[in-house]
């Protein structure tokens, strides 16, 4: 025989399935006490009530929630992903890291210039390096700063007339290429640009 | 190729070996319980179908470092349960289904094969869990929806087995003081 505490224990557990027995003791009891009468009424309520009443089922269907979910888990799946970047970018990398070793040691093979081309290419900027006008540093250090010598030393010898700076200025190049007419500036200045240093 | 019926420690241990199959088998088996566990704590199916999706990624994440020292389930009942109650205290959720989200919440056909009183019970069912505080709420819901024992709730609750008694018998308690008035006005 169950006692009263047995019965009020039983009746407030979950989803619990009562026997004959114990559905004829709770009713005699209830019969006569309101808190077991009570307890039992919310036994048989709650028993009754599933939670996808109370609370409805999911929104979606299983498979829209994992086509979601997969989404959402892809970028996570690859924690690598943070050093090495994308499969894809990391693809990239590789076929250029291939192309440029092969450009390296292919030489100019790659780049559609044939090795006779560029065999002539190269004696001919030999050729043009050596052909211009040479001054040495020290002959230009050395030219004097009055109009006869520098113009005599650019090649200009017919523009000494026209130049009337001093020679013993602290900077006496710069002051004649100050004085000079614009038409003179432009003939000396087209002289210089030509002129190679070593 | 996971099955109905393998077991979640070998899907567990499939999906740490690398098959992505067995995590969505996963997912079908528990995300309706872990949808409803959420729904019964946070009072809102928006709410937790968002919660349910981060606590899948966040299983996912985590699992191949799960050891199998408690049940997957136990395992993805806490995270769950954290999420809820974190999400309940940042976003200050109270307010459990109005009328109008009652409706909202039971799809027109499942309704009309409820009668009216079954109806009037969920309602008043939804509103007095929702009046819980928030650890009860979460005892009871994991306890009489989840049917799982005092002892596996203590370890998702991370709070020793008498706590969570006490705490499932309050819930009980004011439930019945909740529901009595209606109950006993149908007899």
């Amino acid at each position: 025989m169950l006692t009263r505490e047995d019965l009020l224990q039983r009746l407030l557990e979950p989803y619990v399935t009562l026997t004959a027995e114990e559905i004829e003791a709770a009713s005699a009891q209830a019969a006569r006490d309101a808190e077991v009468a009570e307890a039992f009424r919310l036994c048989r309520a709650l028993s009754g009530l599933s939670e996808a009443a109370i609370f409805g089922d999911p929104p979606t269907s299983d498979a829209t929630f994992l086509v979601t979910l997969r989404e959402r888990i892809s970028p996570s799946a690859l924690p690598e992903r943070a050093v090495f970047g994308s499969r894809r970018m990391l693809a990239a990398v590789c076929v250029t890291c291939v192309m440029l070793v092969a450009v390296i040691l292919g030489g100019g093979r790659l780049s559609g210039v044939s090795a006779s081309s560029n065999e002539s290419a190269m004696a001919a900027a030999v050729e043009a390096l050596d052909s211009p006008v040479a001054f040495d540093v020290d002959s230009v250090a050395g030219v004097s700063a009055d109009p006869d010598s520098l113009a005599a030393y650019l090649g200009l010898p017919e523009m000494a007339a026209s130049w009337d700076f001093q020679e013993n200025s602290d900077e006496p190049v710069t002051d004649a290429l100050l004085g000079l007419d614009p038409q003179s500036l432009e003939e000396v200045l087209n002289t210089l640009e030509v002129t190679s240093f070593f | 190729m996971p099955d109905s019926t393998t077991d979640d420690v070998e899907l567990v241990r499939q999906f740490q070996a690398g098959s992505e199959r067995a995590f969505n088998e996963l997912v079908r088996r528990h995300r309706r319980g872990v949808f409803l566990t959420a729904a019964g704590l946070l009072g809102n199916r928006d709410d937790a179908e968002d919660v349910t999706q981060d606590v899948f990624v966040k299983a996912y994440q985590s699992l191949h470092g799960f050891r199998g020292d408690s049940a997957f389930y136990t395992w993805l009942y806490r995270i769950t349960v954290n999420l809820c109650l974190n999400q309940l205290r940042s976003r200050k959720v109270r307010s459990f289904f109005g009328i109008e989200q009652v409706q909202a919440a039971l799809p027109e056909a499942e309704r009309a094969d409820h009668d009216l009183e079954r109806s009037e019970l969920s309602s008043r069912a939804r509103r007095a869990i929702a009046e819980l505080p928030e650890k009860q709420r979460a005892v009871f819901i994991l306890r009489h929806f989840r049917s799982l024992p005092h002892a596996e709730i203590a370890r998702i609750m991370d709070r020793d087995e008498g706590t969570i008694k006490a705490n499932y018998f309050q819930a009980i308690r004011k439930l019945r003081i909740k529901l009595g008035p209606y109950l006993q006005g149908k007899e």
